[in-house]
């Protein structure tokens, strides 16, 4: 599955769900300056579709996912990290929206 | 002969030159097929020629027996090999090491400990695999392509290292359910990791066990084996012995001079028959083979030559036509039937005379003191009748260097008391060096161009 095809499906799943989903989003806060493959600044919900061939490891480093995810854990902001070698298939990454977007839902974060 | 010959007449020529060549490669084939056939025949005979000579020589390994060998045949050797000992040294072995697995419990209580149906092994064996059935079945059970990662990331337990933000995680969820759901007993993936932690455990202790099982069983298996092997080498320990002294003995009356070995046996003549048919057929075997190589081999050889030189012609003509001298074509074309023919009947009558050559009493006659002119026998000429110069023969000229005056005439069998039969030898003749009545084996040919040389 290339990130394309993957990044169409996470914008239809997300923005299917009331998410004003702005598409290659300059994210820049508290140190971390990366570009989001989709991101909802009014939610603070996105996505991001890890792959070498855009060039994402250079910028989302082990450091720089490790403050996303810091973050996350503090229920400040939500992206689904998709690795490109865990997206194989289009189920897989179909169900794996789906979950993530039910986990928000049932913390309150969707409209 | 004309004085010119068009490029297509030498194209012809060279065309039926040819084929007169493959003709006469497909006679030097079947000379072949008949060579193979012949001396696989002599082959045979000169086994049981060997067997023969080889039981009289040496018909036990008694010392007497030996000594009596020694000398009859010279071979001295067979004395400081001290054979009876080394027999006897490599019975004791045997014995020792049979005694040695026959003591041993695991071949001692062999039935006890593996008999397919009660033996206490297998039935170990048999109760490991029940007692792992259960447990391999619920690995089996297991089988997931992402079981391995839910078990090292602790899914289901506090100690999980994904989060759910990851696609991961969902993944790992999915994997968890689906396993869940063939256990309909269990309520939680964590009791599959636990029970999983203890299969893993029970199967590796029981596999162990097995293992170790089928080891001993394989370790008793191989000493029967061994136990079978060594009742057979000592049951043929003698015969074995036996048959590698013959050999030796063979093996030295077959390479050493024949004159000399006769000489050694002439105190038993029925013996020295025999040897001379074995050290014959040896001969003969040899001989024939070379003959054929020089007279067959090499003749293909020459005309496999011969042949390409003709295709190359062939090409040359029918690329760049130009007309041949009448002189030039008939020195490149000669008729080569007759000449062919002639050669094969020579090889096929010197091949008949050696392969048909069965007189061993009469190489009798040839050899040690009453031998031919004094110098003894060459199997060659006796074979030949000295018609044949048999100068491919490397033994027949170092023969002929080392006896310069030498010239073969034909030996005399002479009777001591019983009437011969003619033809063939009986080897039980006791013909020896008495001096009697000429037999008049091969006889008509007697008349005929002798010397050789």
């Amino acid at each position: 599955m290339t990130e394309a095809d993957g990044c169409a499906l996470l914008l239809r799943a997300f923005t299917s769900k009331g998410l004003a989903i702005q598409e290659r989003f300059a994210f820049r806060e508290d140190g971390v300056e990366v570009e989001l493959d989709g991101w909802d600044p009014a939610r603070r919900v996105g996505y991001e579709y890890i792959t070498t061939e855009a060039g994402d490891r250079g910028e989302f480093t082990a450091e720089t996912i490790a403050k996303l995810e810091a973050r996350m854990a503090k229920d400040e902001l939500y992206v689904l990290l998709v690795d490109e070698h865990d997206a194989e298939a289009e189920p897989v990454l179909s169900a794996a929206a789906e979950g993530f977007l039910a986990e928000l839902a049932k913390r309150g974060k969707l409209p | 002969m004309k004085p010119w010959y068009q490029a297509p007449e030498v194209v012809q020529a060279a065309n039926w030159q040819r084929a007169q060549i493959a003709e006469e490669i497909g006679r030097a084939d079947s000379f072949h097929q008949w060579h193979q056939k012949q001396r696989a025949e002599i082959e045979g005979q000169l086994g049981e020629a060997s067997r023969d000579l080889g039981q009289s020589l040496l018909p036990t390994l008694e010392p007497a027996a030996i000594a009596r060998a020694v000398g009859l045949t010279g071979y001295a050797p067979l004395t400081h090999e001290n054979i009876p000992a080394r027999v006897e040294a490599e019975r004791q072995d045997l014995r020792q090491k049979i005694a040695a697995i026959e003591a041993d419990r695991r071949f001692a209580q062999r039935e006890l400990l593996r008999h397919p149906r009660v033996g206490s092994l297998p039935r170990t064996l048999r109760e490991l695999s029940e007692y792992r059935k259960p447990w391999a079945d619920f690995m089996q059970g297991c089988s997931h392509p992402r079981l391995a990662r839910l078990i090292e990331s602790g899914w289901g337990t506090p100690q999980y290292t994904g989060a759910w933000w990851r696609l991961s995680y969902y993944s790992d969820r999915s994997a968890a359910s689906e396993i869940l759901a063939r256990f309909p007993g269990k309520k939680e993936f964590g009791e599959i990791a636990a029970d999983w932690a203890r299969a893993v455990e029970t199967v590796a202790k029981l596999d162990a066990e097995i293992a170790k099982t089928q080891h001993e069983i394989a370790t008793g298996e191989r000493m029967e084996a061994e136990h079978v092997r060594l009742g057979q080498a000592l049951a043929s320990v003698d015969a074995r012995w036996l048959a590698w002294a013959r050999d030796r003995v063979l093996r030295h009356c077959a390479t050493s001079d024949p004159n000399l070995i006769a000489q050694w046996l002439d105190r038993e003549p029925a013996m020295k028959l025999l040897f001379l048919r074995t050290s014959g057929l040896g001969h003969k075997l040899g001989y024939l083979d070379a003959l054929f190589q020089e007279k067959v081999g090499k003749t293909v050889q020459a005309l496999r030559e011969q042949d390409a030189r003709y295709a190359k012609m062939a090409q040359r003509y029918q690329r760049k036509p130009a007309p041949m001298p009448g002189a030039q074509f008939a020195k490149s074309f000669p008729d080569r039937r007759e000449k062919w023919h002639k050669g094969w009947q020579k090889y096929a009558k010197a091949y008949d005379r050696v392969k048909g050559f069965d007189k061993w009493k009469l190489a009798g006659a040839a050899v040690g003191v009453a031998g031919v002119a004094g110098v003894g026998l060459l199997w060659w000429d006796l074979m030949t009748d000295g018609r044949e110069a048999g100068d491919f023969l490397p033994e027949v000229l170092d023969f002929r260097r080392r006896h310069p005056g030498y010239r073969y005439a034909r030996p005399v069998v002479v009777h001591h008391h019983h009437h011969d039969h003619g033809g063939s030898d009986d080897y039980d003749d006791g013909a020896g060096a008495a001096v009697a009545v000429a037999d008049n084996e091969g006889a008509e040919d007697r008349d005929e161009g002798r010397d050789p040389s």
